[in-house]
């Protein structure tokens, strides 16, 4: 996680030994019963906003249907960001589409998570050197988990998503969304170096609005 | 009395979502998947209920679920429940039939007011849809019901009921059951006239910007609103219920017969839904009305 | 010469256009005339307040040329040919039929008048001559093609008392005529069938016409043609109940008809704009405003626990006792219907987005516009609690027209024997549950955020520009017409068989025109002929 390049396989690792050190950090794992309930909660029900930005989106309808039916996890497909906990960013990502990627993750209502799906979200995948295309989704926008391949199977996805309930159940490894808030300057930045000022105003907006 | 609509309430609320998550499950074998489990919804609700945040458009966006559960909520406790007895009647004997029509469309203009306020082009086709298939769902559902309460001298429920000791009006009217039938699918938005909430042609049409808790309060709203008319159906067709036993399986039967039907029809468009309820049902109904 | 007396009915017509021309006084208005209100508020006292037919015949016509004036002021040539075509016609066609009664009956007065003397043939003429009196007033298809000109050209507060007061001269002519002097025992099997299903039928299509309107006033015009529908079928039922629905139904829609004109004049006043792809997204800039056109929408569209339910349950149960299960379907049709127009008025002005850069710069709404207002909002919640607190006084003019009294149990009761319902509980229950549940959504632990700026929607992830048109005014109900029935509706309208029969006029005075130019040889002949055929009838 901490360079973005972090794989599926890797993170694996990685949340073992969050898990062991999570006790001694005491941040996370001071959760009282509602909120371990409520966790469960948001594990056992994920409403999917499946942004098919490149090749990888043709892996995402399988997921979906009879052969895979990852319905049976809970995990719901859904149109709009508002409604939305998750987002599958499928493979690549041009400038223009970046564009929209990071609107519709705004509009996402919290705790939101990103899967990024296949390795040109990575790393830039095959696309490295590509004028146009964004190297490394998590310096744009904060994601959680990554399945790699190219293309990933819909078994290594079903992972991810596995591997994922876990860890909101869990709570032991600090969630994309508040890593984007609290770094949002850092965020911010690397959009601004793409696009100019020419985004939509600055997220951040957000949290000085009206409360009801 | 207070705990009474308490109950009535809680019951609305656990098997509307129960039947939906049923639902859920019964399509998936259909499709020949293993499908989420039976409490799916519960899970879905609780979340959404306890997400962080949730985007609001100002007092009307907030006015206008909670208007659309009022409805639903009116809708459930001017049904009774059990054939006779005191217990589980709500506010009935203060209404009636006619009263319970329209508190069904109170949800729909509430919902109509909030989605409007929020500017979203979306929302406001879905709820065109939405209202003009009601147009067209409405018919023959009036219609068998005016027939109902032409043929019981009563627009009392109770009394309805009570009128059907012998026969059930499943029986005693079959072309009112019909046309009544084919409405009542498109009000519990099954196919084939559920193309209002179409998510990839009008992005969720009127849900489009609800999330969070008011997206929640719309689910919860919806279960409970589908078991009122679950319920209304069974008090008007097939004579109510004696015990609670009876009302889980006479609305369960009703409740697959239209999930059945449901799963194996496509979707039709706003017109010609409307098109095929204004010809077929209403005939049937116009017809079953000549026989009452 | 004239002659007057206090009824009953008289007092509840008269005391609603009084209060309704009072709470008009107040409101901003460039083409005020004071003179001609007046005298329509007099020309209307004596045609609620008359006792022979020659006082009403002649407040009728004071009432029709004031009204012209009025509209004078602001409509074109055109919508004036029309409006005084048409009430000439009906004040002829009143004439026509009071001269008759008198004929047969050697009365004006109707008291006097036993038409039970009258033969059936006559009878029935009469009544034809009197319907298109009230038809044309109450514009019933399809006399209605003078209403929504008239509605829309004249000034906002006199569109506001033409829909309120001077459609309901119709309704008052119906029920003094059709229920007191030719008594519903002479009529009760003829031409009244007719009569229902033209009451229904005008509120079918008219709603679909309005659906298809994109105009506000010119939308509200349709709704009031419509709901006038509703009475007339109502009163063509015949009963004590149905005069208790049609009398409950005048007045929630006077109210609601009065609230809603005068909230959509307000925003023309302010905004100068009165189409929907011009307005909305006005919610936020006039807010109070917005709630009264709500409670006016939830009232027109018959939805409880305001009164717009109290009186179109009462047309359900009429309807459903006389076991008229078509007609009744037809009314509910025509009133599930009405929502689609009603959401129209509500989202086009108030709702969905803006369309005009100018928002910001409108000015305040005069306060004076909320009067009327909040009158209607009173009358109609107070209507709606209590629905049954008005019964007693239609007691009392159902006893003065010789019928027999409804079933009164308390002011929160309405019903008749069929059925009834408490608007106390429905109004209290709904209260309680809509507070309560406000109270559970606002105390969730869940922070809703205020979105950033109108544009700030879910739009594929597109930001919208400024430039794209995301209200949906417009368009709406259009779609519908995809719809055979519908389609049926519109492309139809009276327009056509008007014109057919302002041509026939047109030949006949061409022909009338010619026999006048020619020379004076001709009009010589044309004497000869005429004596000649007066010979012959003179020697039969």
């Amino acid at each position: 996680m901490q360079e973005g390049f972090v794989s599926y396989i890797n993170d694996q690792k990685d949340m073992a030994q969050a898990s062991l050190e999570a006790d001694t950090e005491g941040i996370k794992n001071t959760q009282t019963v509602i909120q371990k309930a409520i966790n469960w909660f948001r594990a056992r029900s994920m409403f999917v906003v499946a942004y098919g930005t490149g090749c990888g989106a043709i892996e995402m309808p399988p997921v979906f249907t009879s052969r895979y039916d990852i319905e049976r996890l809970g995990v719901v497909g859904v149109a709009t960001p508002r409604q939305a906990d998750i987002m599958i960013v499928s493979g690549y990502c041009s400038l223009k589409t970046l564009k929209r990627v990071i609107r519709t993750y705004e509009q996402m209502s919290e705790p939101k998570y990103v899967i990024a799906l296949g390795s040109c979200a990575i790393n830039g995948g095959m696309y490295w050197d590509s004028y146009n295309t964004i190297k490394k989704l998590d310096d744009y926008i904060g994601v959680d988990m990554f399945v790699t391949g190219c293309m990933p199977r819909p078994e290594a996805l079903i992972e991810g998503f596995v591997k994922l309930q876990d860890r909101i159940k869990n709570n032991n490894i600090e969630p994309g969304y508040i890593k984007y808030k609290e770094d949002y300057q850092f965020y911010r930045a690397n959009q601004e170096r793409l696009f100019g000022k020419n985004i939509a105003p600055a997220f951040i907006e957000d949290y000085t609005g009206m409360d009801i | 009395m207070f705990l009474d609509i308490l109950i009535m309430l809680i019951l609305a609320y656990s098997f509307g979502f129960l039947y939906y998550g049923l639902y859920r499950n019964i399509s998936a074998r259909v499709h020949g998947r293993f499908g989420p489990s039976i409490a799916q919804s519960f899970y879905d609700s609780i979340k959404l209920f306890t997400k962080d945040t949730s985007t609001s458009f100002g007092w009307m966006f907030y006015a206008g679920p909670i208007i659309m559960a009022s409805g639903a909520l009116m809708t459930v406790l001017f049904i009774p429940y059990l054939n006779h007895g005191d217990s589980l009647i709500g506010f009935s004997e203060y209404g009636n039939l006619i009263v319970v029509l329209y508190f069904m469309v109170l949800g729909p203009l509430g919902n109509a007011l909030g989605v409007g306020s929020h500017g979203n082009p979306f929302g406001a086709m879905g709820i065109i849809r939405g209202l003009t298939r009601l147009i067209g769902l409405e018919m023959p559902f009036y219609i068998a019901v005016i027939g109902l309460m032409i043929a019981s001298g009563t627009a009392d429920i109770a009394e309805i009921m009570a009128s059907q000791k012998e026969t059930y009006n499943i029986v005693a009217h079959p072309l009112l059951f019909i046309a009544a039938f084919i409405s009542f699918l498109g009000f519990m938005g099954k196919s084939p006239f559920d193309v209002v909430g179409a998510p990839a042609e009008v992005y969720s049409g009127p849900a489009v910007e609800f999330g969070g808790k008011f997206l929640a309060l719309t689910l919860s709203q919806s279960a409970i609103f589908s078991f009122a008319k679950l319920l209304l159906m069974v008090n008007l067709f097939l004579g109510g219920a004696d015990n609670l036993v009876d009302l889980v399986v006479k609305t369960f039967i009703l409740f697959l017969a239209a999930v059945f039907v449901g799963n194996v029809y496509g979707r039709l468009t706003t017109s010609q839904s409307v098109d095929f309820l204004f010809k077929i049902p209403t005939v049937i109904a116009i017809v079953g009305l000549m026989f009452v | 010469m004239f002659n007057f007396e206090i009824t009953p009915l008289g007092n509840m017509f008269f005391g609603m256009s009084l209060l309704v021309f009072v709470s008009l006084f107040f409101v901003k208005n460039r083409d005020r005339d004071l003179m001609l209100h007046s005298l329509l508020l007099g020309s209307l006292a004596m045609i609620f307040y008359a006792s022979d037919f020659i006082t009403l015949f002649v407040g009728w016509e004071i009432m029709g040329w004031s009204s012209y004036f009025i509209i004078a002021r602001t409509a074109d040539v055109k919508t004036l040919q029309k409006y005084i075509v048409f009430n000439l016609g009906a004040a002829f066609a009143l004439l026509g039929a009071i001269i008759l009664i008198y004929g047969a009956t050697g009365s004006f007065i109707y008291s006097e008048i036993d038409f039970s003397v009258v033969p059936k043939g006559l009878g029935i003429v009469i009544s034809v001559l009197l319907l298109v009196a009230i038809f044309v007033k109450s514009g019933v298809m399809p006399f209605h093609y003078w209403v929504v000109d008239s509605y829309d050209k004249s000034n906002h507060i006199f569109s506001a008392i033409l829909s309120a007061i001077i459609s309901k001269v119709g309704i008052f002519a119906f029920i003094l005529i059709f229920f007191r002097i030719i008594t519903t025992e002479y009529l009760q099997e003829s031409i009244f069938d007719i009569v229902a299903w033209l009451g229904v039928i005008t509120s079918i299509a008219a709603t679909f016409k309005a659906i298809n309107e994109d105009e506000a006033k010119r939308l509200l015009a349709y709704s009031s043609i419509a709901q006038l529908g509703y009475i007339i079928t109502i009163l063509a039922v015949f009963g004590s109940v149905s005069i208790e629905g049609a009398l409950y139904h005048t007045v929630v829609h006077t109210f609601v008809k009065l609230l809603l004109f005068i909230n959509v004049a307000a925003i023309i006043y302010v905004s100068r704009e009165s189409r929907f792809d011009r307005l909305g997204g006005l919610l936020y800039k006039y807010p109070i405003n917005f709630i009264l056109l709500v409670v006016g929408i939830i009232a027109l569209a018959g939805v409880p626990p305001l009164a717009g339910f109290s009186s179109k349950f009462l047309i359900y149960t009429v309807l459903l006792e006389e076991k008229r299960g078509l007609l009744l379907a037809a009314v509910m049709f025509s009133s599930a219907s009405a929502f689609l127009y009603s959401y129209k008025l509500v989202y086009g002005i108030y709702l969905g987005q803006r369309t005009s850069d100018s928002v910001d710069s409108y000015p305040k709404i005069p306060v004076s516009f909320y009067i009327p207002q909040i009158i209607g909002v009173l009358v109609l919640v107070v209507l709606g609690t209590t629905p049954g607190v008005i019964v007693p006084a239609f007691n009392s003019i159902l006893t003065s027209i010789g019928m027999e009294s409804v079933a009164y149990e308390s002011i929160f009761v309405l019903g008749s024997n069929f059925a009834s319902f408490n608007g106390g509980v429905i109004m209290g229950a709904l209260g309680i549950i809509f507070v309560v549940i406000l109270l559970f959504f606002v105390k969730l632990k869940n922070r809703a955020v205020r979105a950033r700026d109108r544009f700030d929607i879910s739009y594929c992830g597109e930001i919208p520009k400024a430039d794209v048109n995301l209200h949906y005014g417009y368009g709406m109900g259009k779609e519908l017409s995809r719809i055979g029935l519908v389609k049926l509706i519109l492309k139809n309208s009276s327009h056509t068989l008007w014109k057919r029969i302002s041509q026939i006029f047109a030949d006949a005075s061409n022909i009338m025109q010619r026999v006048y130019n020619i020379s004076a040889q001709s009009v010589g002949l044309l004497i000869f002929t005429f004596f000649t055929i007066l010979l012959f009838v003179g020697v039969k």
